[in-house]
């Protein structure tokens, strides 16, 4: 049936962006803001908004949810105009703010019950059941909470509504690595059931454990759009070795994107492109001591991305 | 613990939960109302009638007599309007509600909670005209708190005016309040700014007292009387007169005027920024 074909094609198309930036610019009085930002977030997929502190995640994110208006461009969701879609169209999403500000006297379940009725009511075994997932105590007011426990309730909140998009900014900033690791899941789960999740982060290794494709964004503009795979081997890391005698001279030789390597008595430093299995391969008969590999630093992966972008 | 309890004190609308965090200051201003007008009409059974007093009184200048509504006096009437519906009792009102209305929209972006109200499936006008509902709610609750005891004081300190008076200049002073409650709202909603919001609502309510009551004695501001919300209120004499619906419905329109104003800025702007 190449006709029936056709139609499921173009509608695909039309409609195949959960969020959409086409030439977005935000700028601030005081300076700051995003400027001629464009580009798509494809249905079902988890997108990485990766960039430094302050680069316009944010900013971004505010303008997705509405809170704040564009100077010029244009924003959809699921192929809707946001300011057009209104309510309705929010009803399908699910956000978490940055930087989560609770009603301090409410308690946790005040706070949920709350946003559920503004939701147009959500059954409460679906809140009792995030609730306890994530072990959040809903009794206390949410004033007398610590960072990670009113984290959580940002997180259910977001959840609650099984909304079609989810929007975090910086989700799991306060949360300890096994409640990270519950909310990954949870994640997962929900990218099983359709949902399209967009996420910002400043650390590339959370986004690297979930994400399926990733958006920098440096300055306010967006550098490139990358597969997570792709990044990763991309990503350099600094290393640095301690083995029990004087570090063999020649070991590394062999070691594909190696570079700046410095041997100092017992001690090698390098940058390492490529992932770590190869270097961890060549290092199996070495009598090591001590390994420490860093966090790619996001401001050199987009750097070298940006570099390339630019075709230099 | 069941669902339903865990659940159970929610509140269920942005109006609910605004009267839930007002709670503890409604009640407290509610108080201090009770407590202020039964200390006056208390304290009115020791001056009544006093020849002396009317007689000082009489010798204070003519300027300084009508300003304070010092010419009756030693009657019930008089002193209410002196004592309680000049400046006393309206400031009771004014000043929570002016407080109410900049908090109510200025605080949520401050505190930064307005990124989970705001991109909740509620548009803008909702928020706003719930959040004004419950400003509304909260100056009612103070008004029927003054319209209460002035009467019971009136009533058992016999200071012989009318409960038709009384009910119209409590209703007066709620609706003043509520002219300011809702500017201080409509600033916070134009500008987000709390502290502003406040600052402009007390400045014109000054203003507004002023000219209402300093009009009487200077002629050249006698043509801006009726630009004064406060006239409308308060310098018609409704502890004289009882109820004015023209002045009253004047009141109704600038609330209106401003709710518009309000929410023609509050829904194309910036929200936390």
């Amino acid at each position: 049936m190449p006709f029936l074909f056709a139609l499921a094609g173009a509608s695909v198309n039309a409609m195949d962006a959960a969020v959409s930036l086409d030439a977005v610019t935000k700028r601030y009085r005081g300076g700051g803001g995003v400027t001629d930002l464009s580009f798509e977030v494809r249905r079902g997929e988890v997108f990485g908004f990766l960039g430094p502190n302050g680069a316009g995640k944010t900013t971004t994110i505010r303008l997705l949810v509405d809170l704040l208006r564009p100077d010029s461009g244009r924003i959809s969701l699921f192929g809707q105009e946001i300011r057009a879609g209104g309510p309705e169209l929010r009803r399908r999403v699910g956000y978490l703010p940055g930087d989560l500000s609770l009603w301090g006297r409410l308690t946790g379940a005040q706070i949920l019950g709350h946003l559920a009725h503004l939701r147009g009511g959500i059954d409460p075994s679906t809140i009792n059941e995030l609730t306890e997932r994530f072990g959040l105590d809903v009794a206390k007011p949410a004033k007398t909470l610590s960072r990670g426990n009113r984290q959580k309730i940002g997180i259910v909140q977001a959840l609650m509504g099984d909304p079609d998009l989810l929007i975090l900014d910086e989700p799991t900033s306060g949360l300890d690595p096994l409640v990270q690791a519950e909310f990954h899941r949870t994640l997962r789960r929900a990218v099983e059931r359709g949902c399209t999740v967009f996420l910002s982060s400043h650390s590339l290794s959370e986004v690297d454990r979930i994400a399926d494709r990733v958006g920098m964004i440096r300055d306010g503009r967006t550098g490139a759009i990358e597969d997570v795979t792709s990044l990763r081997t991309r990503a350099v890391h600094r290393v640095a070795i301690r083995t029990a005698g004087d570090f063999p001279p020649l070991a590394l030789a062999t070691l594909d994107g190696a570079r700046h390597l410095e041997i100092d008595g017992d001690v090698a430093r390098l940058d390492l492109s490529g992932g770590v299995a190869p270097l961890l391969r060549v290092l199996a008969p070495l009598d090591v001591v001590d390994l420490t590999i860093h966090e790619p630093d996001l401001e050199d992966v987009f750097l070298d991305l940006y570099r390339d972008e630019a075709g230099t | 613990m069941t669902a339903g309890r865990r659940f159970g004190s929610t509140p269920r609308s942005i109006l609910s939960r605004m009267l839930l965090q007002t709670a503890v200051s409604r009640r407290a201003w509610a108080c201090g109302i009770g407590l202020m007008v039964l200390a006056l009409t208390a304290l009115y059974s020791s001056i009544a009638d006093n020849q002396a007093l009317t007689d000082a009184l009489q010798s204070y200048p003519e300027a300084m007599q009508k300003l304070f509504d010092l010419s009756a006096f030693t009657t019930g009437a008089g002193y209410l309007r002196a004592e309680v519906f000049s400046l006393t009792g309206p400031l009771m009102l004014l000043i929570p509600a002016v407080l109410w209305g900049a908090g109510s929209l200025g605080e949520e972006e401050s505190t930064g909670t307005i990124d989970l109200l705001a991109s909740a499936p509620v548009s803008r006008r909702r928020i706003l005209v719930e959040k004004w509902g419950a400003v509304m709610v909260d100056v009612g609750a103070l008004g029927v708190t003054l319209a209460f005891t002035i009467v019971v004081g009136a009533t058992a300190f016999s200071m012989d005016v009318g409960v038709t008076e009384l009910l119209a200049a409590s209703l007066a002073t709620t609706m003043l309040a509520a002219v300011f409650g809702t500017l201080s709202l409509a600033v916070a909603a134009a500008t987000g700014r709390t502290g502003l919001a406040r600052g402009v609502a007390a400045g014109a309510a000054l203003a507004a007292y002023l000219v209402s009551s300093l009009a009487d004695l200077v002629d050249a501001l006698q043509p801006f009387r009726s630009l004064s919300p406060w006239y409308h209120a308060l310098g018609v004499d409704p502890v004289g007169s009882g109820f004015s619906l023209d002045h009253l419905a004047i009141l109704v329109a600038i609330i209106g005027a401003l709710v518009i104003a309000a929410d023609a800025r509050y829904s194309g702007r910036d929200l936390g920024t």
